[in-house]
């Protein structure tokens, strides 16, 4: 069990993580999910250790990480994979690592095994690929059998199947009984790996709450109406209180089922064309939610910048 | 709503340790050290290189000498000379 109590950390003027509490519980995927630039990593540096809380305080199962005598054996964490030196090879980069903590040599055969480097242990680890490099990261997290897993981006540089890999790795993890807590700013990805979300945007929590209580309340649906009498049936929708928005050849209706629409449509004899029900991505509504914490966004190109060129016309 | 909640989760098996772990100390420390250090390639090339120019340079320095310590004009013990290098 991880648990951070109005963990705060202030870089200059500018608070990176800003009174967070939250608990992330064993026997479950939490996804920790953000913006770049949201708190996410600060965040996770500090349950390690790596950087002093301002203020507040984060425990790993009752105990600050520094005050574990082998802490491999308590946290596994993959921070970034590239930190290491790339002239050791992956074998003896986990056989020093191991030796550190009192973990027995037989264990590093184990966990490269576990993650697929079987083969290439002896090669020198700069020159592995991005992907095995990740998978390296990943030995390192589970050397110590850790019943806490901390895993930052762990599936950036992964092959599709590498992917998947981890996706069942922290399932499995989590149904061992570990608390694994994994951080990414894909909602996609969280949303199939994931049970429980904690989502933070400037370094405040926009929301904790379980996968499907997310989906319920963050992910927006309306229902899709086609009709040749649009006019007629727009109104006739505003006129049963319902918010209808109209959208090229499509009117877009909120508070009522799909079905319902249908009825009250067929009732007053007009015709349809379409009805469905659309509701939107994860990724929507994980955009709705952060949209105001996005620390480095996008604006769309103006329209008005005269780009045709003279003499051409439009 | 809540699709885990955390009384139905499965504890973890508390005898899963990995057998023959021990609670770091020094020696263990210093066993991790010992493998960082030889486990690049440059401990063993810088290694070399010392014995190379340590020694190679005193065989190659007394050789090149032999005959002027052995003669009676030798103004210097071949002792010292040979530490010297």
């Amino acid at each position: 069990m991880i648990a951070a109590r109005s963990l705060t950390k202030v870089y200059g003027a500018e608070p990176a993580v800003d009174g967070v509490t939250f608990t992330v519980e064993p026997g479950r995927v939490t996804g920790f999910l953000g913006p770049n630039g949201a708190g996410k990593s600060t965040t996770m540096r500090m349950i390690l250790g790596l950087d002093r809380p301002t203020s507040g305080s984060v425990t790993v199962n009752g105990r600050r990480y520094q005050d574990y005598a082998a802490p491999l054996r308590e946290v596994g964490a993959l921070l970034e994979a590239r930190t290491l030196h790339p002239g050791r090879s992956a074998r003896d980069h986990l056989r020093w690592l191991a030796a550190s903590n009192g973990i027995p040599r037989a264990r590093v055969d184990e966990v490269l095994d576990l993650v697929g480097l079987d083969s290439v242990a002896d090669k020198r680890v700069g020159k592995f690929s991005l992907g095995m490099g990740q998978r390296l990261g990943i030995a390192v997290a589970l050397l110590g059998d850790p019943p806490v897993v901390v895993l930052d981006e762990p599936v950036n540089g992964l092959d599709p199947e590498g992917i998947r890999w981890v996706r069942t790795l922290a399932r499995e993890l989590a149904a061992q009984g570990r608390t694994v807590f994994v951080s990414s700013h894909l909602m996609s990805e969280m949303a199939l790996t994931a049970d429980h979300l904690v989502v933070v945007g400037r370094g405040r929590i926009l929301a904790d709450c379980s996968m499907s209580q997310f989906i319920a309340e963050h992910a927006a649906s309306y229902v899709r109406v086609a009709s040749p009498q649009r006019g007629e049936v727009a109104e006739l929708l505003r006129r049963h209180g319902l918010d209808v928005a109209v959208h090229d050849e499509e009117l877009r209706v909120q508070g009522l089922a799909a079905a319902a629409v249908g009825e009250l449509v067929g009732k007053s004899g007009l015709l349809l064309h379409e009805l469905t029900l659309v509701r939107s991505s994860l990724e929507d509504a994980f955009m709705t939610l952060t949209a105001d914490s996005v620390e480095y966004s996008a604006s769309p190109m103006a329209p008005s910048a005269p780009v045709t060129p003279a003499g051409t016309s439009r | 709503m809540t699709v885990t909640s955390a009384d139905t989760t499965v504890r973890l098996d508390p005898n899963r340790n990995v057998p023959g772990m021990r609670r770091p100390g020094f020696p263990e420390t210093l066993r991790a050290e010992w493998l960082k250090f030889w486990s690049v390639r440059s401990t063993t090339w810088s290694v070399i290189a010392m014995l190379v120019l340590g020694a190679g340079l005193t065989t190659l320095i007394c050789a090149t000498n032999a005959e002027w310590l052995a003669s009676s004009e030798a103004d210097e013990n071949p002792g010292s000379f040979i530490t010297f290098g």
